[in-house]
């Protein structure tokens, strides 16, 4: 017998009992799930959850050594810095669910140049000469260089009474 | 797993909207509506047939001659032209992969592990998730309303565990059952990573998962990585098939896909986001039966491109069943055809976006086109073998499709570096397996354009997962 038949035969044998076997289990897969199926119920716009995490680490263990090469650590040590409030909401409803959240690890924060306080200029006391001349308006007195500030919103005062 | 630890107790209120609606009498009687107006037509369309054949030069034997060998030629052309160009897409996406690394980005990654009733594998699979090859991460265990004692197991995880360069975070959100969704939503907006990393409670990651996979967040257009999954419970014969079927199928199209950045489904067991691009889609949403689907088409429609890693592998249990795969296959068919019909503006206007109309035509050819033309190709051979005697004529078929599924096989197992012993499944793989899934999507199809009630089903677990995969 030539074997092209025979494979046709084996083929076509397989192919129909696959049809079969696929209909039926499908039948019997929709039986089976019928049986467990239960009316869906309507349900809260909010629910209740529990949220457990672990108290911050004093100092957190960092393997230095181990760390891969190139493999930089952002924060080290890292120690969460986010406290959940009593009762926080989670997910976002309205208008502002989709507005971005910047995480405390990695958002790069915008460079803000720090501000630094020129030192402040004895108001009393003998003051260097070289001090005084940074400032025009100067009194000296027996107790040294004074502003003249004060004197003049005094007198400002006096002269519109 | 480590001492005793403070652990914060605080409750949370989380928005629980897309609320499923009560079934009402109206369903049913828009079914029977549906069956009314498809029957109608479909019986107006054989009479026409009828009444116009005879003053035609056909008979109605040359008709359907004529007719299944037109669409018999379609189909192999159609077959052919999809193997072809996944082929060459999916090997200029290796070429690009392979000379195109990118390294040094390490931002600080959240995986969110979502469980329900896992309580016989989240132990092994947290502390595989400590082992990973990356310094800067957290874990978040959702527990999505468990009724075994998952929660009491998930609850001696919680605390600063040792991983495998420093310490890791790991929480947990205790939550009453609303579905995978809303578990990854509130683990999502619990946590302040810029990239999250979600995933199934039964899958296990490999080791260098997080740092091949977040490398490709160095282009800001990317808004999420597709990873690779992997069938974890092998050598038996079911579950091997499906291993052959995920490599061959499902990652060899991804790969595909990946070279043009518009990959058309994250996999569950594995989906690396941009926070940003999460944000913008608007979460999970729990209309579907297929979260992942739905997500990944809405991040795409937002703009963002989407990227596949085959390195980033998630190890996940397979159904050893018929009946269980079935049920999977059923909520993915249907789950993906809701996703594809919440998009169906941009399926028919290519201007808005036409990256996601490709894609939506892609899942739709996949879905729903494939598996009807795959059966009645093998309806008229079985009709042409028992009416006519072509007996042969099946037997050509099936080698053909053999031949082509042997290649492919060949080619994605040598790019995958997978096990050798999987090819010879390919011989049996088009005409059996994906036959009984083509079946099983037909009739899901038609339920679901029928309206058909379903539910979310869980697979029963074996607890598979090794001490190290």
């Amino acid at each position: 017998m030539e074997l092209i038949p025979i494979l046709a035969t084996i083929i076509l044998v397989a192919t129909i009992s696959t049809f079969i076997l696929a209909i039926g289990a499908y039948i019997l897969y929709k039986i089976r799930e019928s049986r467990g199926q239960q009316a869906e119920v309507a349900q809260p716009t909010t629910i209740q959850a529990e949220l457990l995490t672990p108290e911050a680490l004093e100092q957190q263990i960092v393997f230095e050594s181990q760390l891969p090469a190139g493999q930089v650590m952002y924060e080290q040590p890292r120690v969460p810095s986010y406290k959940p409030a009593a009762e926080p909401i989670f997910v976002k409803q309205g208008a502002g669910a989709n507005q971005p959240m910047q995480s405390p690890y990695t958002a790069a924060k915008p460079f803000v140049a720090a501000k630094v306080d020129k030192p402040r200029r004895a108001v009393a006391g003998p003051a260097s000469p070289a001090s005084v001349t940074d400032q025009k308006f100067m009194k000296y007195t027996s107790e040294g260089y004074v502003s003249t500030k004060e004197e003049t919103k005094k007198q400002g005062a006096l002269k519109w009474r | 797993m480590a001492e005793k630890q403070n652990i914060r107790k605080t409750k949370l209120t989380l928005a629980n909207t897309k609320a499923t609606k009560v079934d009402t009498g109206e369903k049913k009687k828009k079914i029977f509506r549906r069956m009314i107006t498809s029957g109608s037509i479909s019986l107006l369309m054989i009479l026409i047939i009828i009444f116009t054949l005879p003053h035609t030069v056909l008979s109605l034997n040359s008709l359907i001659e004529f007719a299944t060998l037109v669409s018999l030629f379609i189909f192999l052309i159609v077959l052919l032209f999809r193997y072809f160009l996944l082929l060459i897409l999916a090997y200029l996406y290796i070429n690009n992969y392979t000379f195109k690394q990118k390294n040094g980005f390490y931002p600080f990654v959240s995986i969110i592990v979502p469980v329900y009733n896992e309580a016989k594998v989240i132990t092994q699979s947290i502390k595989s998730l400590l082992k990973l090859d990356y310094s800067n991460y957290e874990i978040i265990v959702v527990n999505d309303g468990s009724s075994d004692n998952t929660y009491d197991v998930a609850k001696e995880l919680v605390g600063f565990q040792k991983g495998r360069y420093t310490d890791i975070k790991v929480s947990l959100i205790n939550k009453p059952n609303g579905g995978k969704a809303k578990a990854l939503n509130a683990g999502i907006s619990y946590s302040k990573a810029e990239i999250v990393l979600c995933m199934d409670g039964d899958s296990e990651l490999s080791e260098d998962c997080i740092k091949v996979a977040v490398r490709h967040f160095s282009d800001p257009a990317i808004g999420a990585v597709a990873g690779n999954v992997k069938v974890l419970n092998r050598k038996k014969f079911f579950t091997d098939l499906q291993a052959l079927e995920y490599i061959e199928g499902l990652n060899f199209a991804r790969a595909a896909q990946s070279f043009v950045k518009l990959v058309n489904i994250i996999p569950g067991p594995i989906g690396i986001f941009r926070r940003k691009a999460v944000e913008d889609a608007g979460y999970y949403s729990s209309d579907t039966f297929a979260e992942d689907a739905d997500i990944t088409l809405k991040i795409l429609a937002n703009g963002w491109k989407i990227y596949y890693e085959p390195l980033a592998i998630s190890y996940t249990e397979a159904p050893e069943k018929l009946h269980q795969l079935l049920k999977q296959r059923y909520r993915w068919t249907r789950g993906i055809i809701q996703a594809i019909r919440k998009h169906k503006k941009l399926l028919v206007n290519p201007t808005v976006n036409f990256g996601i109309t490709f894609v939506l035509w892609g899942m739709f050819y996949e879905a729903l086109i494939w598996p009807i033309m795959n059966i009645f190709s093998n309806l008229f051979f079985i009709f042409a073998a028992l009416v006519y005697g072509f007996s042969s004529l099946i037997l050509f078929w099936w080698a053909g499709l053999a031949l082509l599924d042997l290649a492919t096989a060949l080619y994605c197992i040598a790019v995958e570096k997978e096990e050798v012993r999987l090819i010879p499944y390919a011989i049996i793989y088009r005409m059996f397996f994906i036959l009984t899934i083509d079946i099983c999507k037909a009739m899901s199809t038609v339920e679901e354009f029928l309206g058909i009630e379903m539910t979310w089903g869980k697979l029963e677990r074996v607890g598979a997962l090794p001490a190290n995969t």
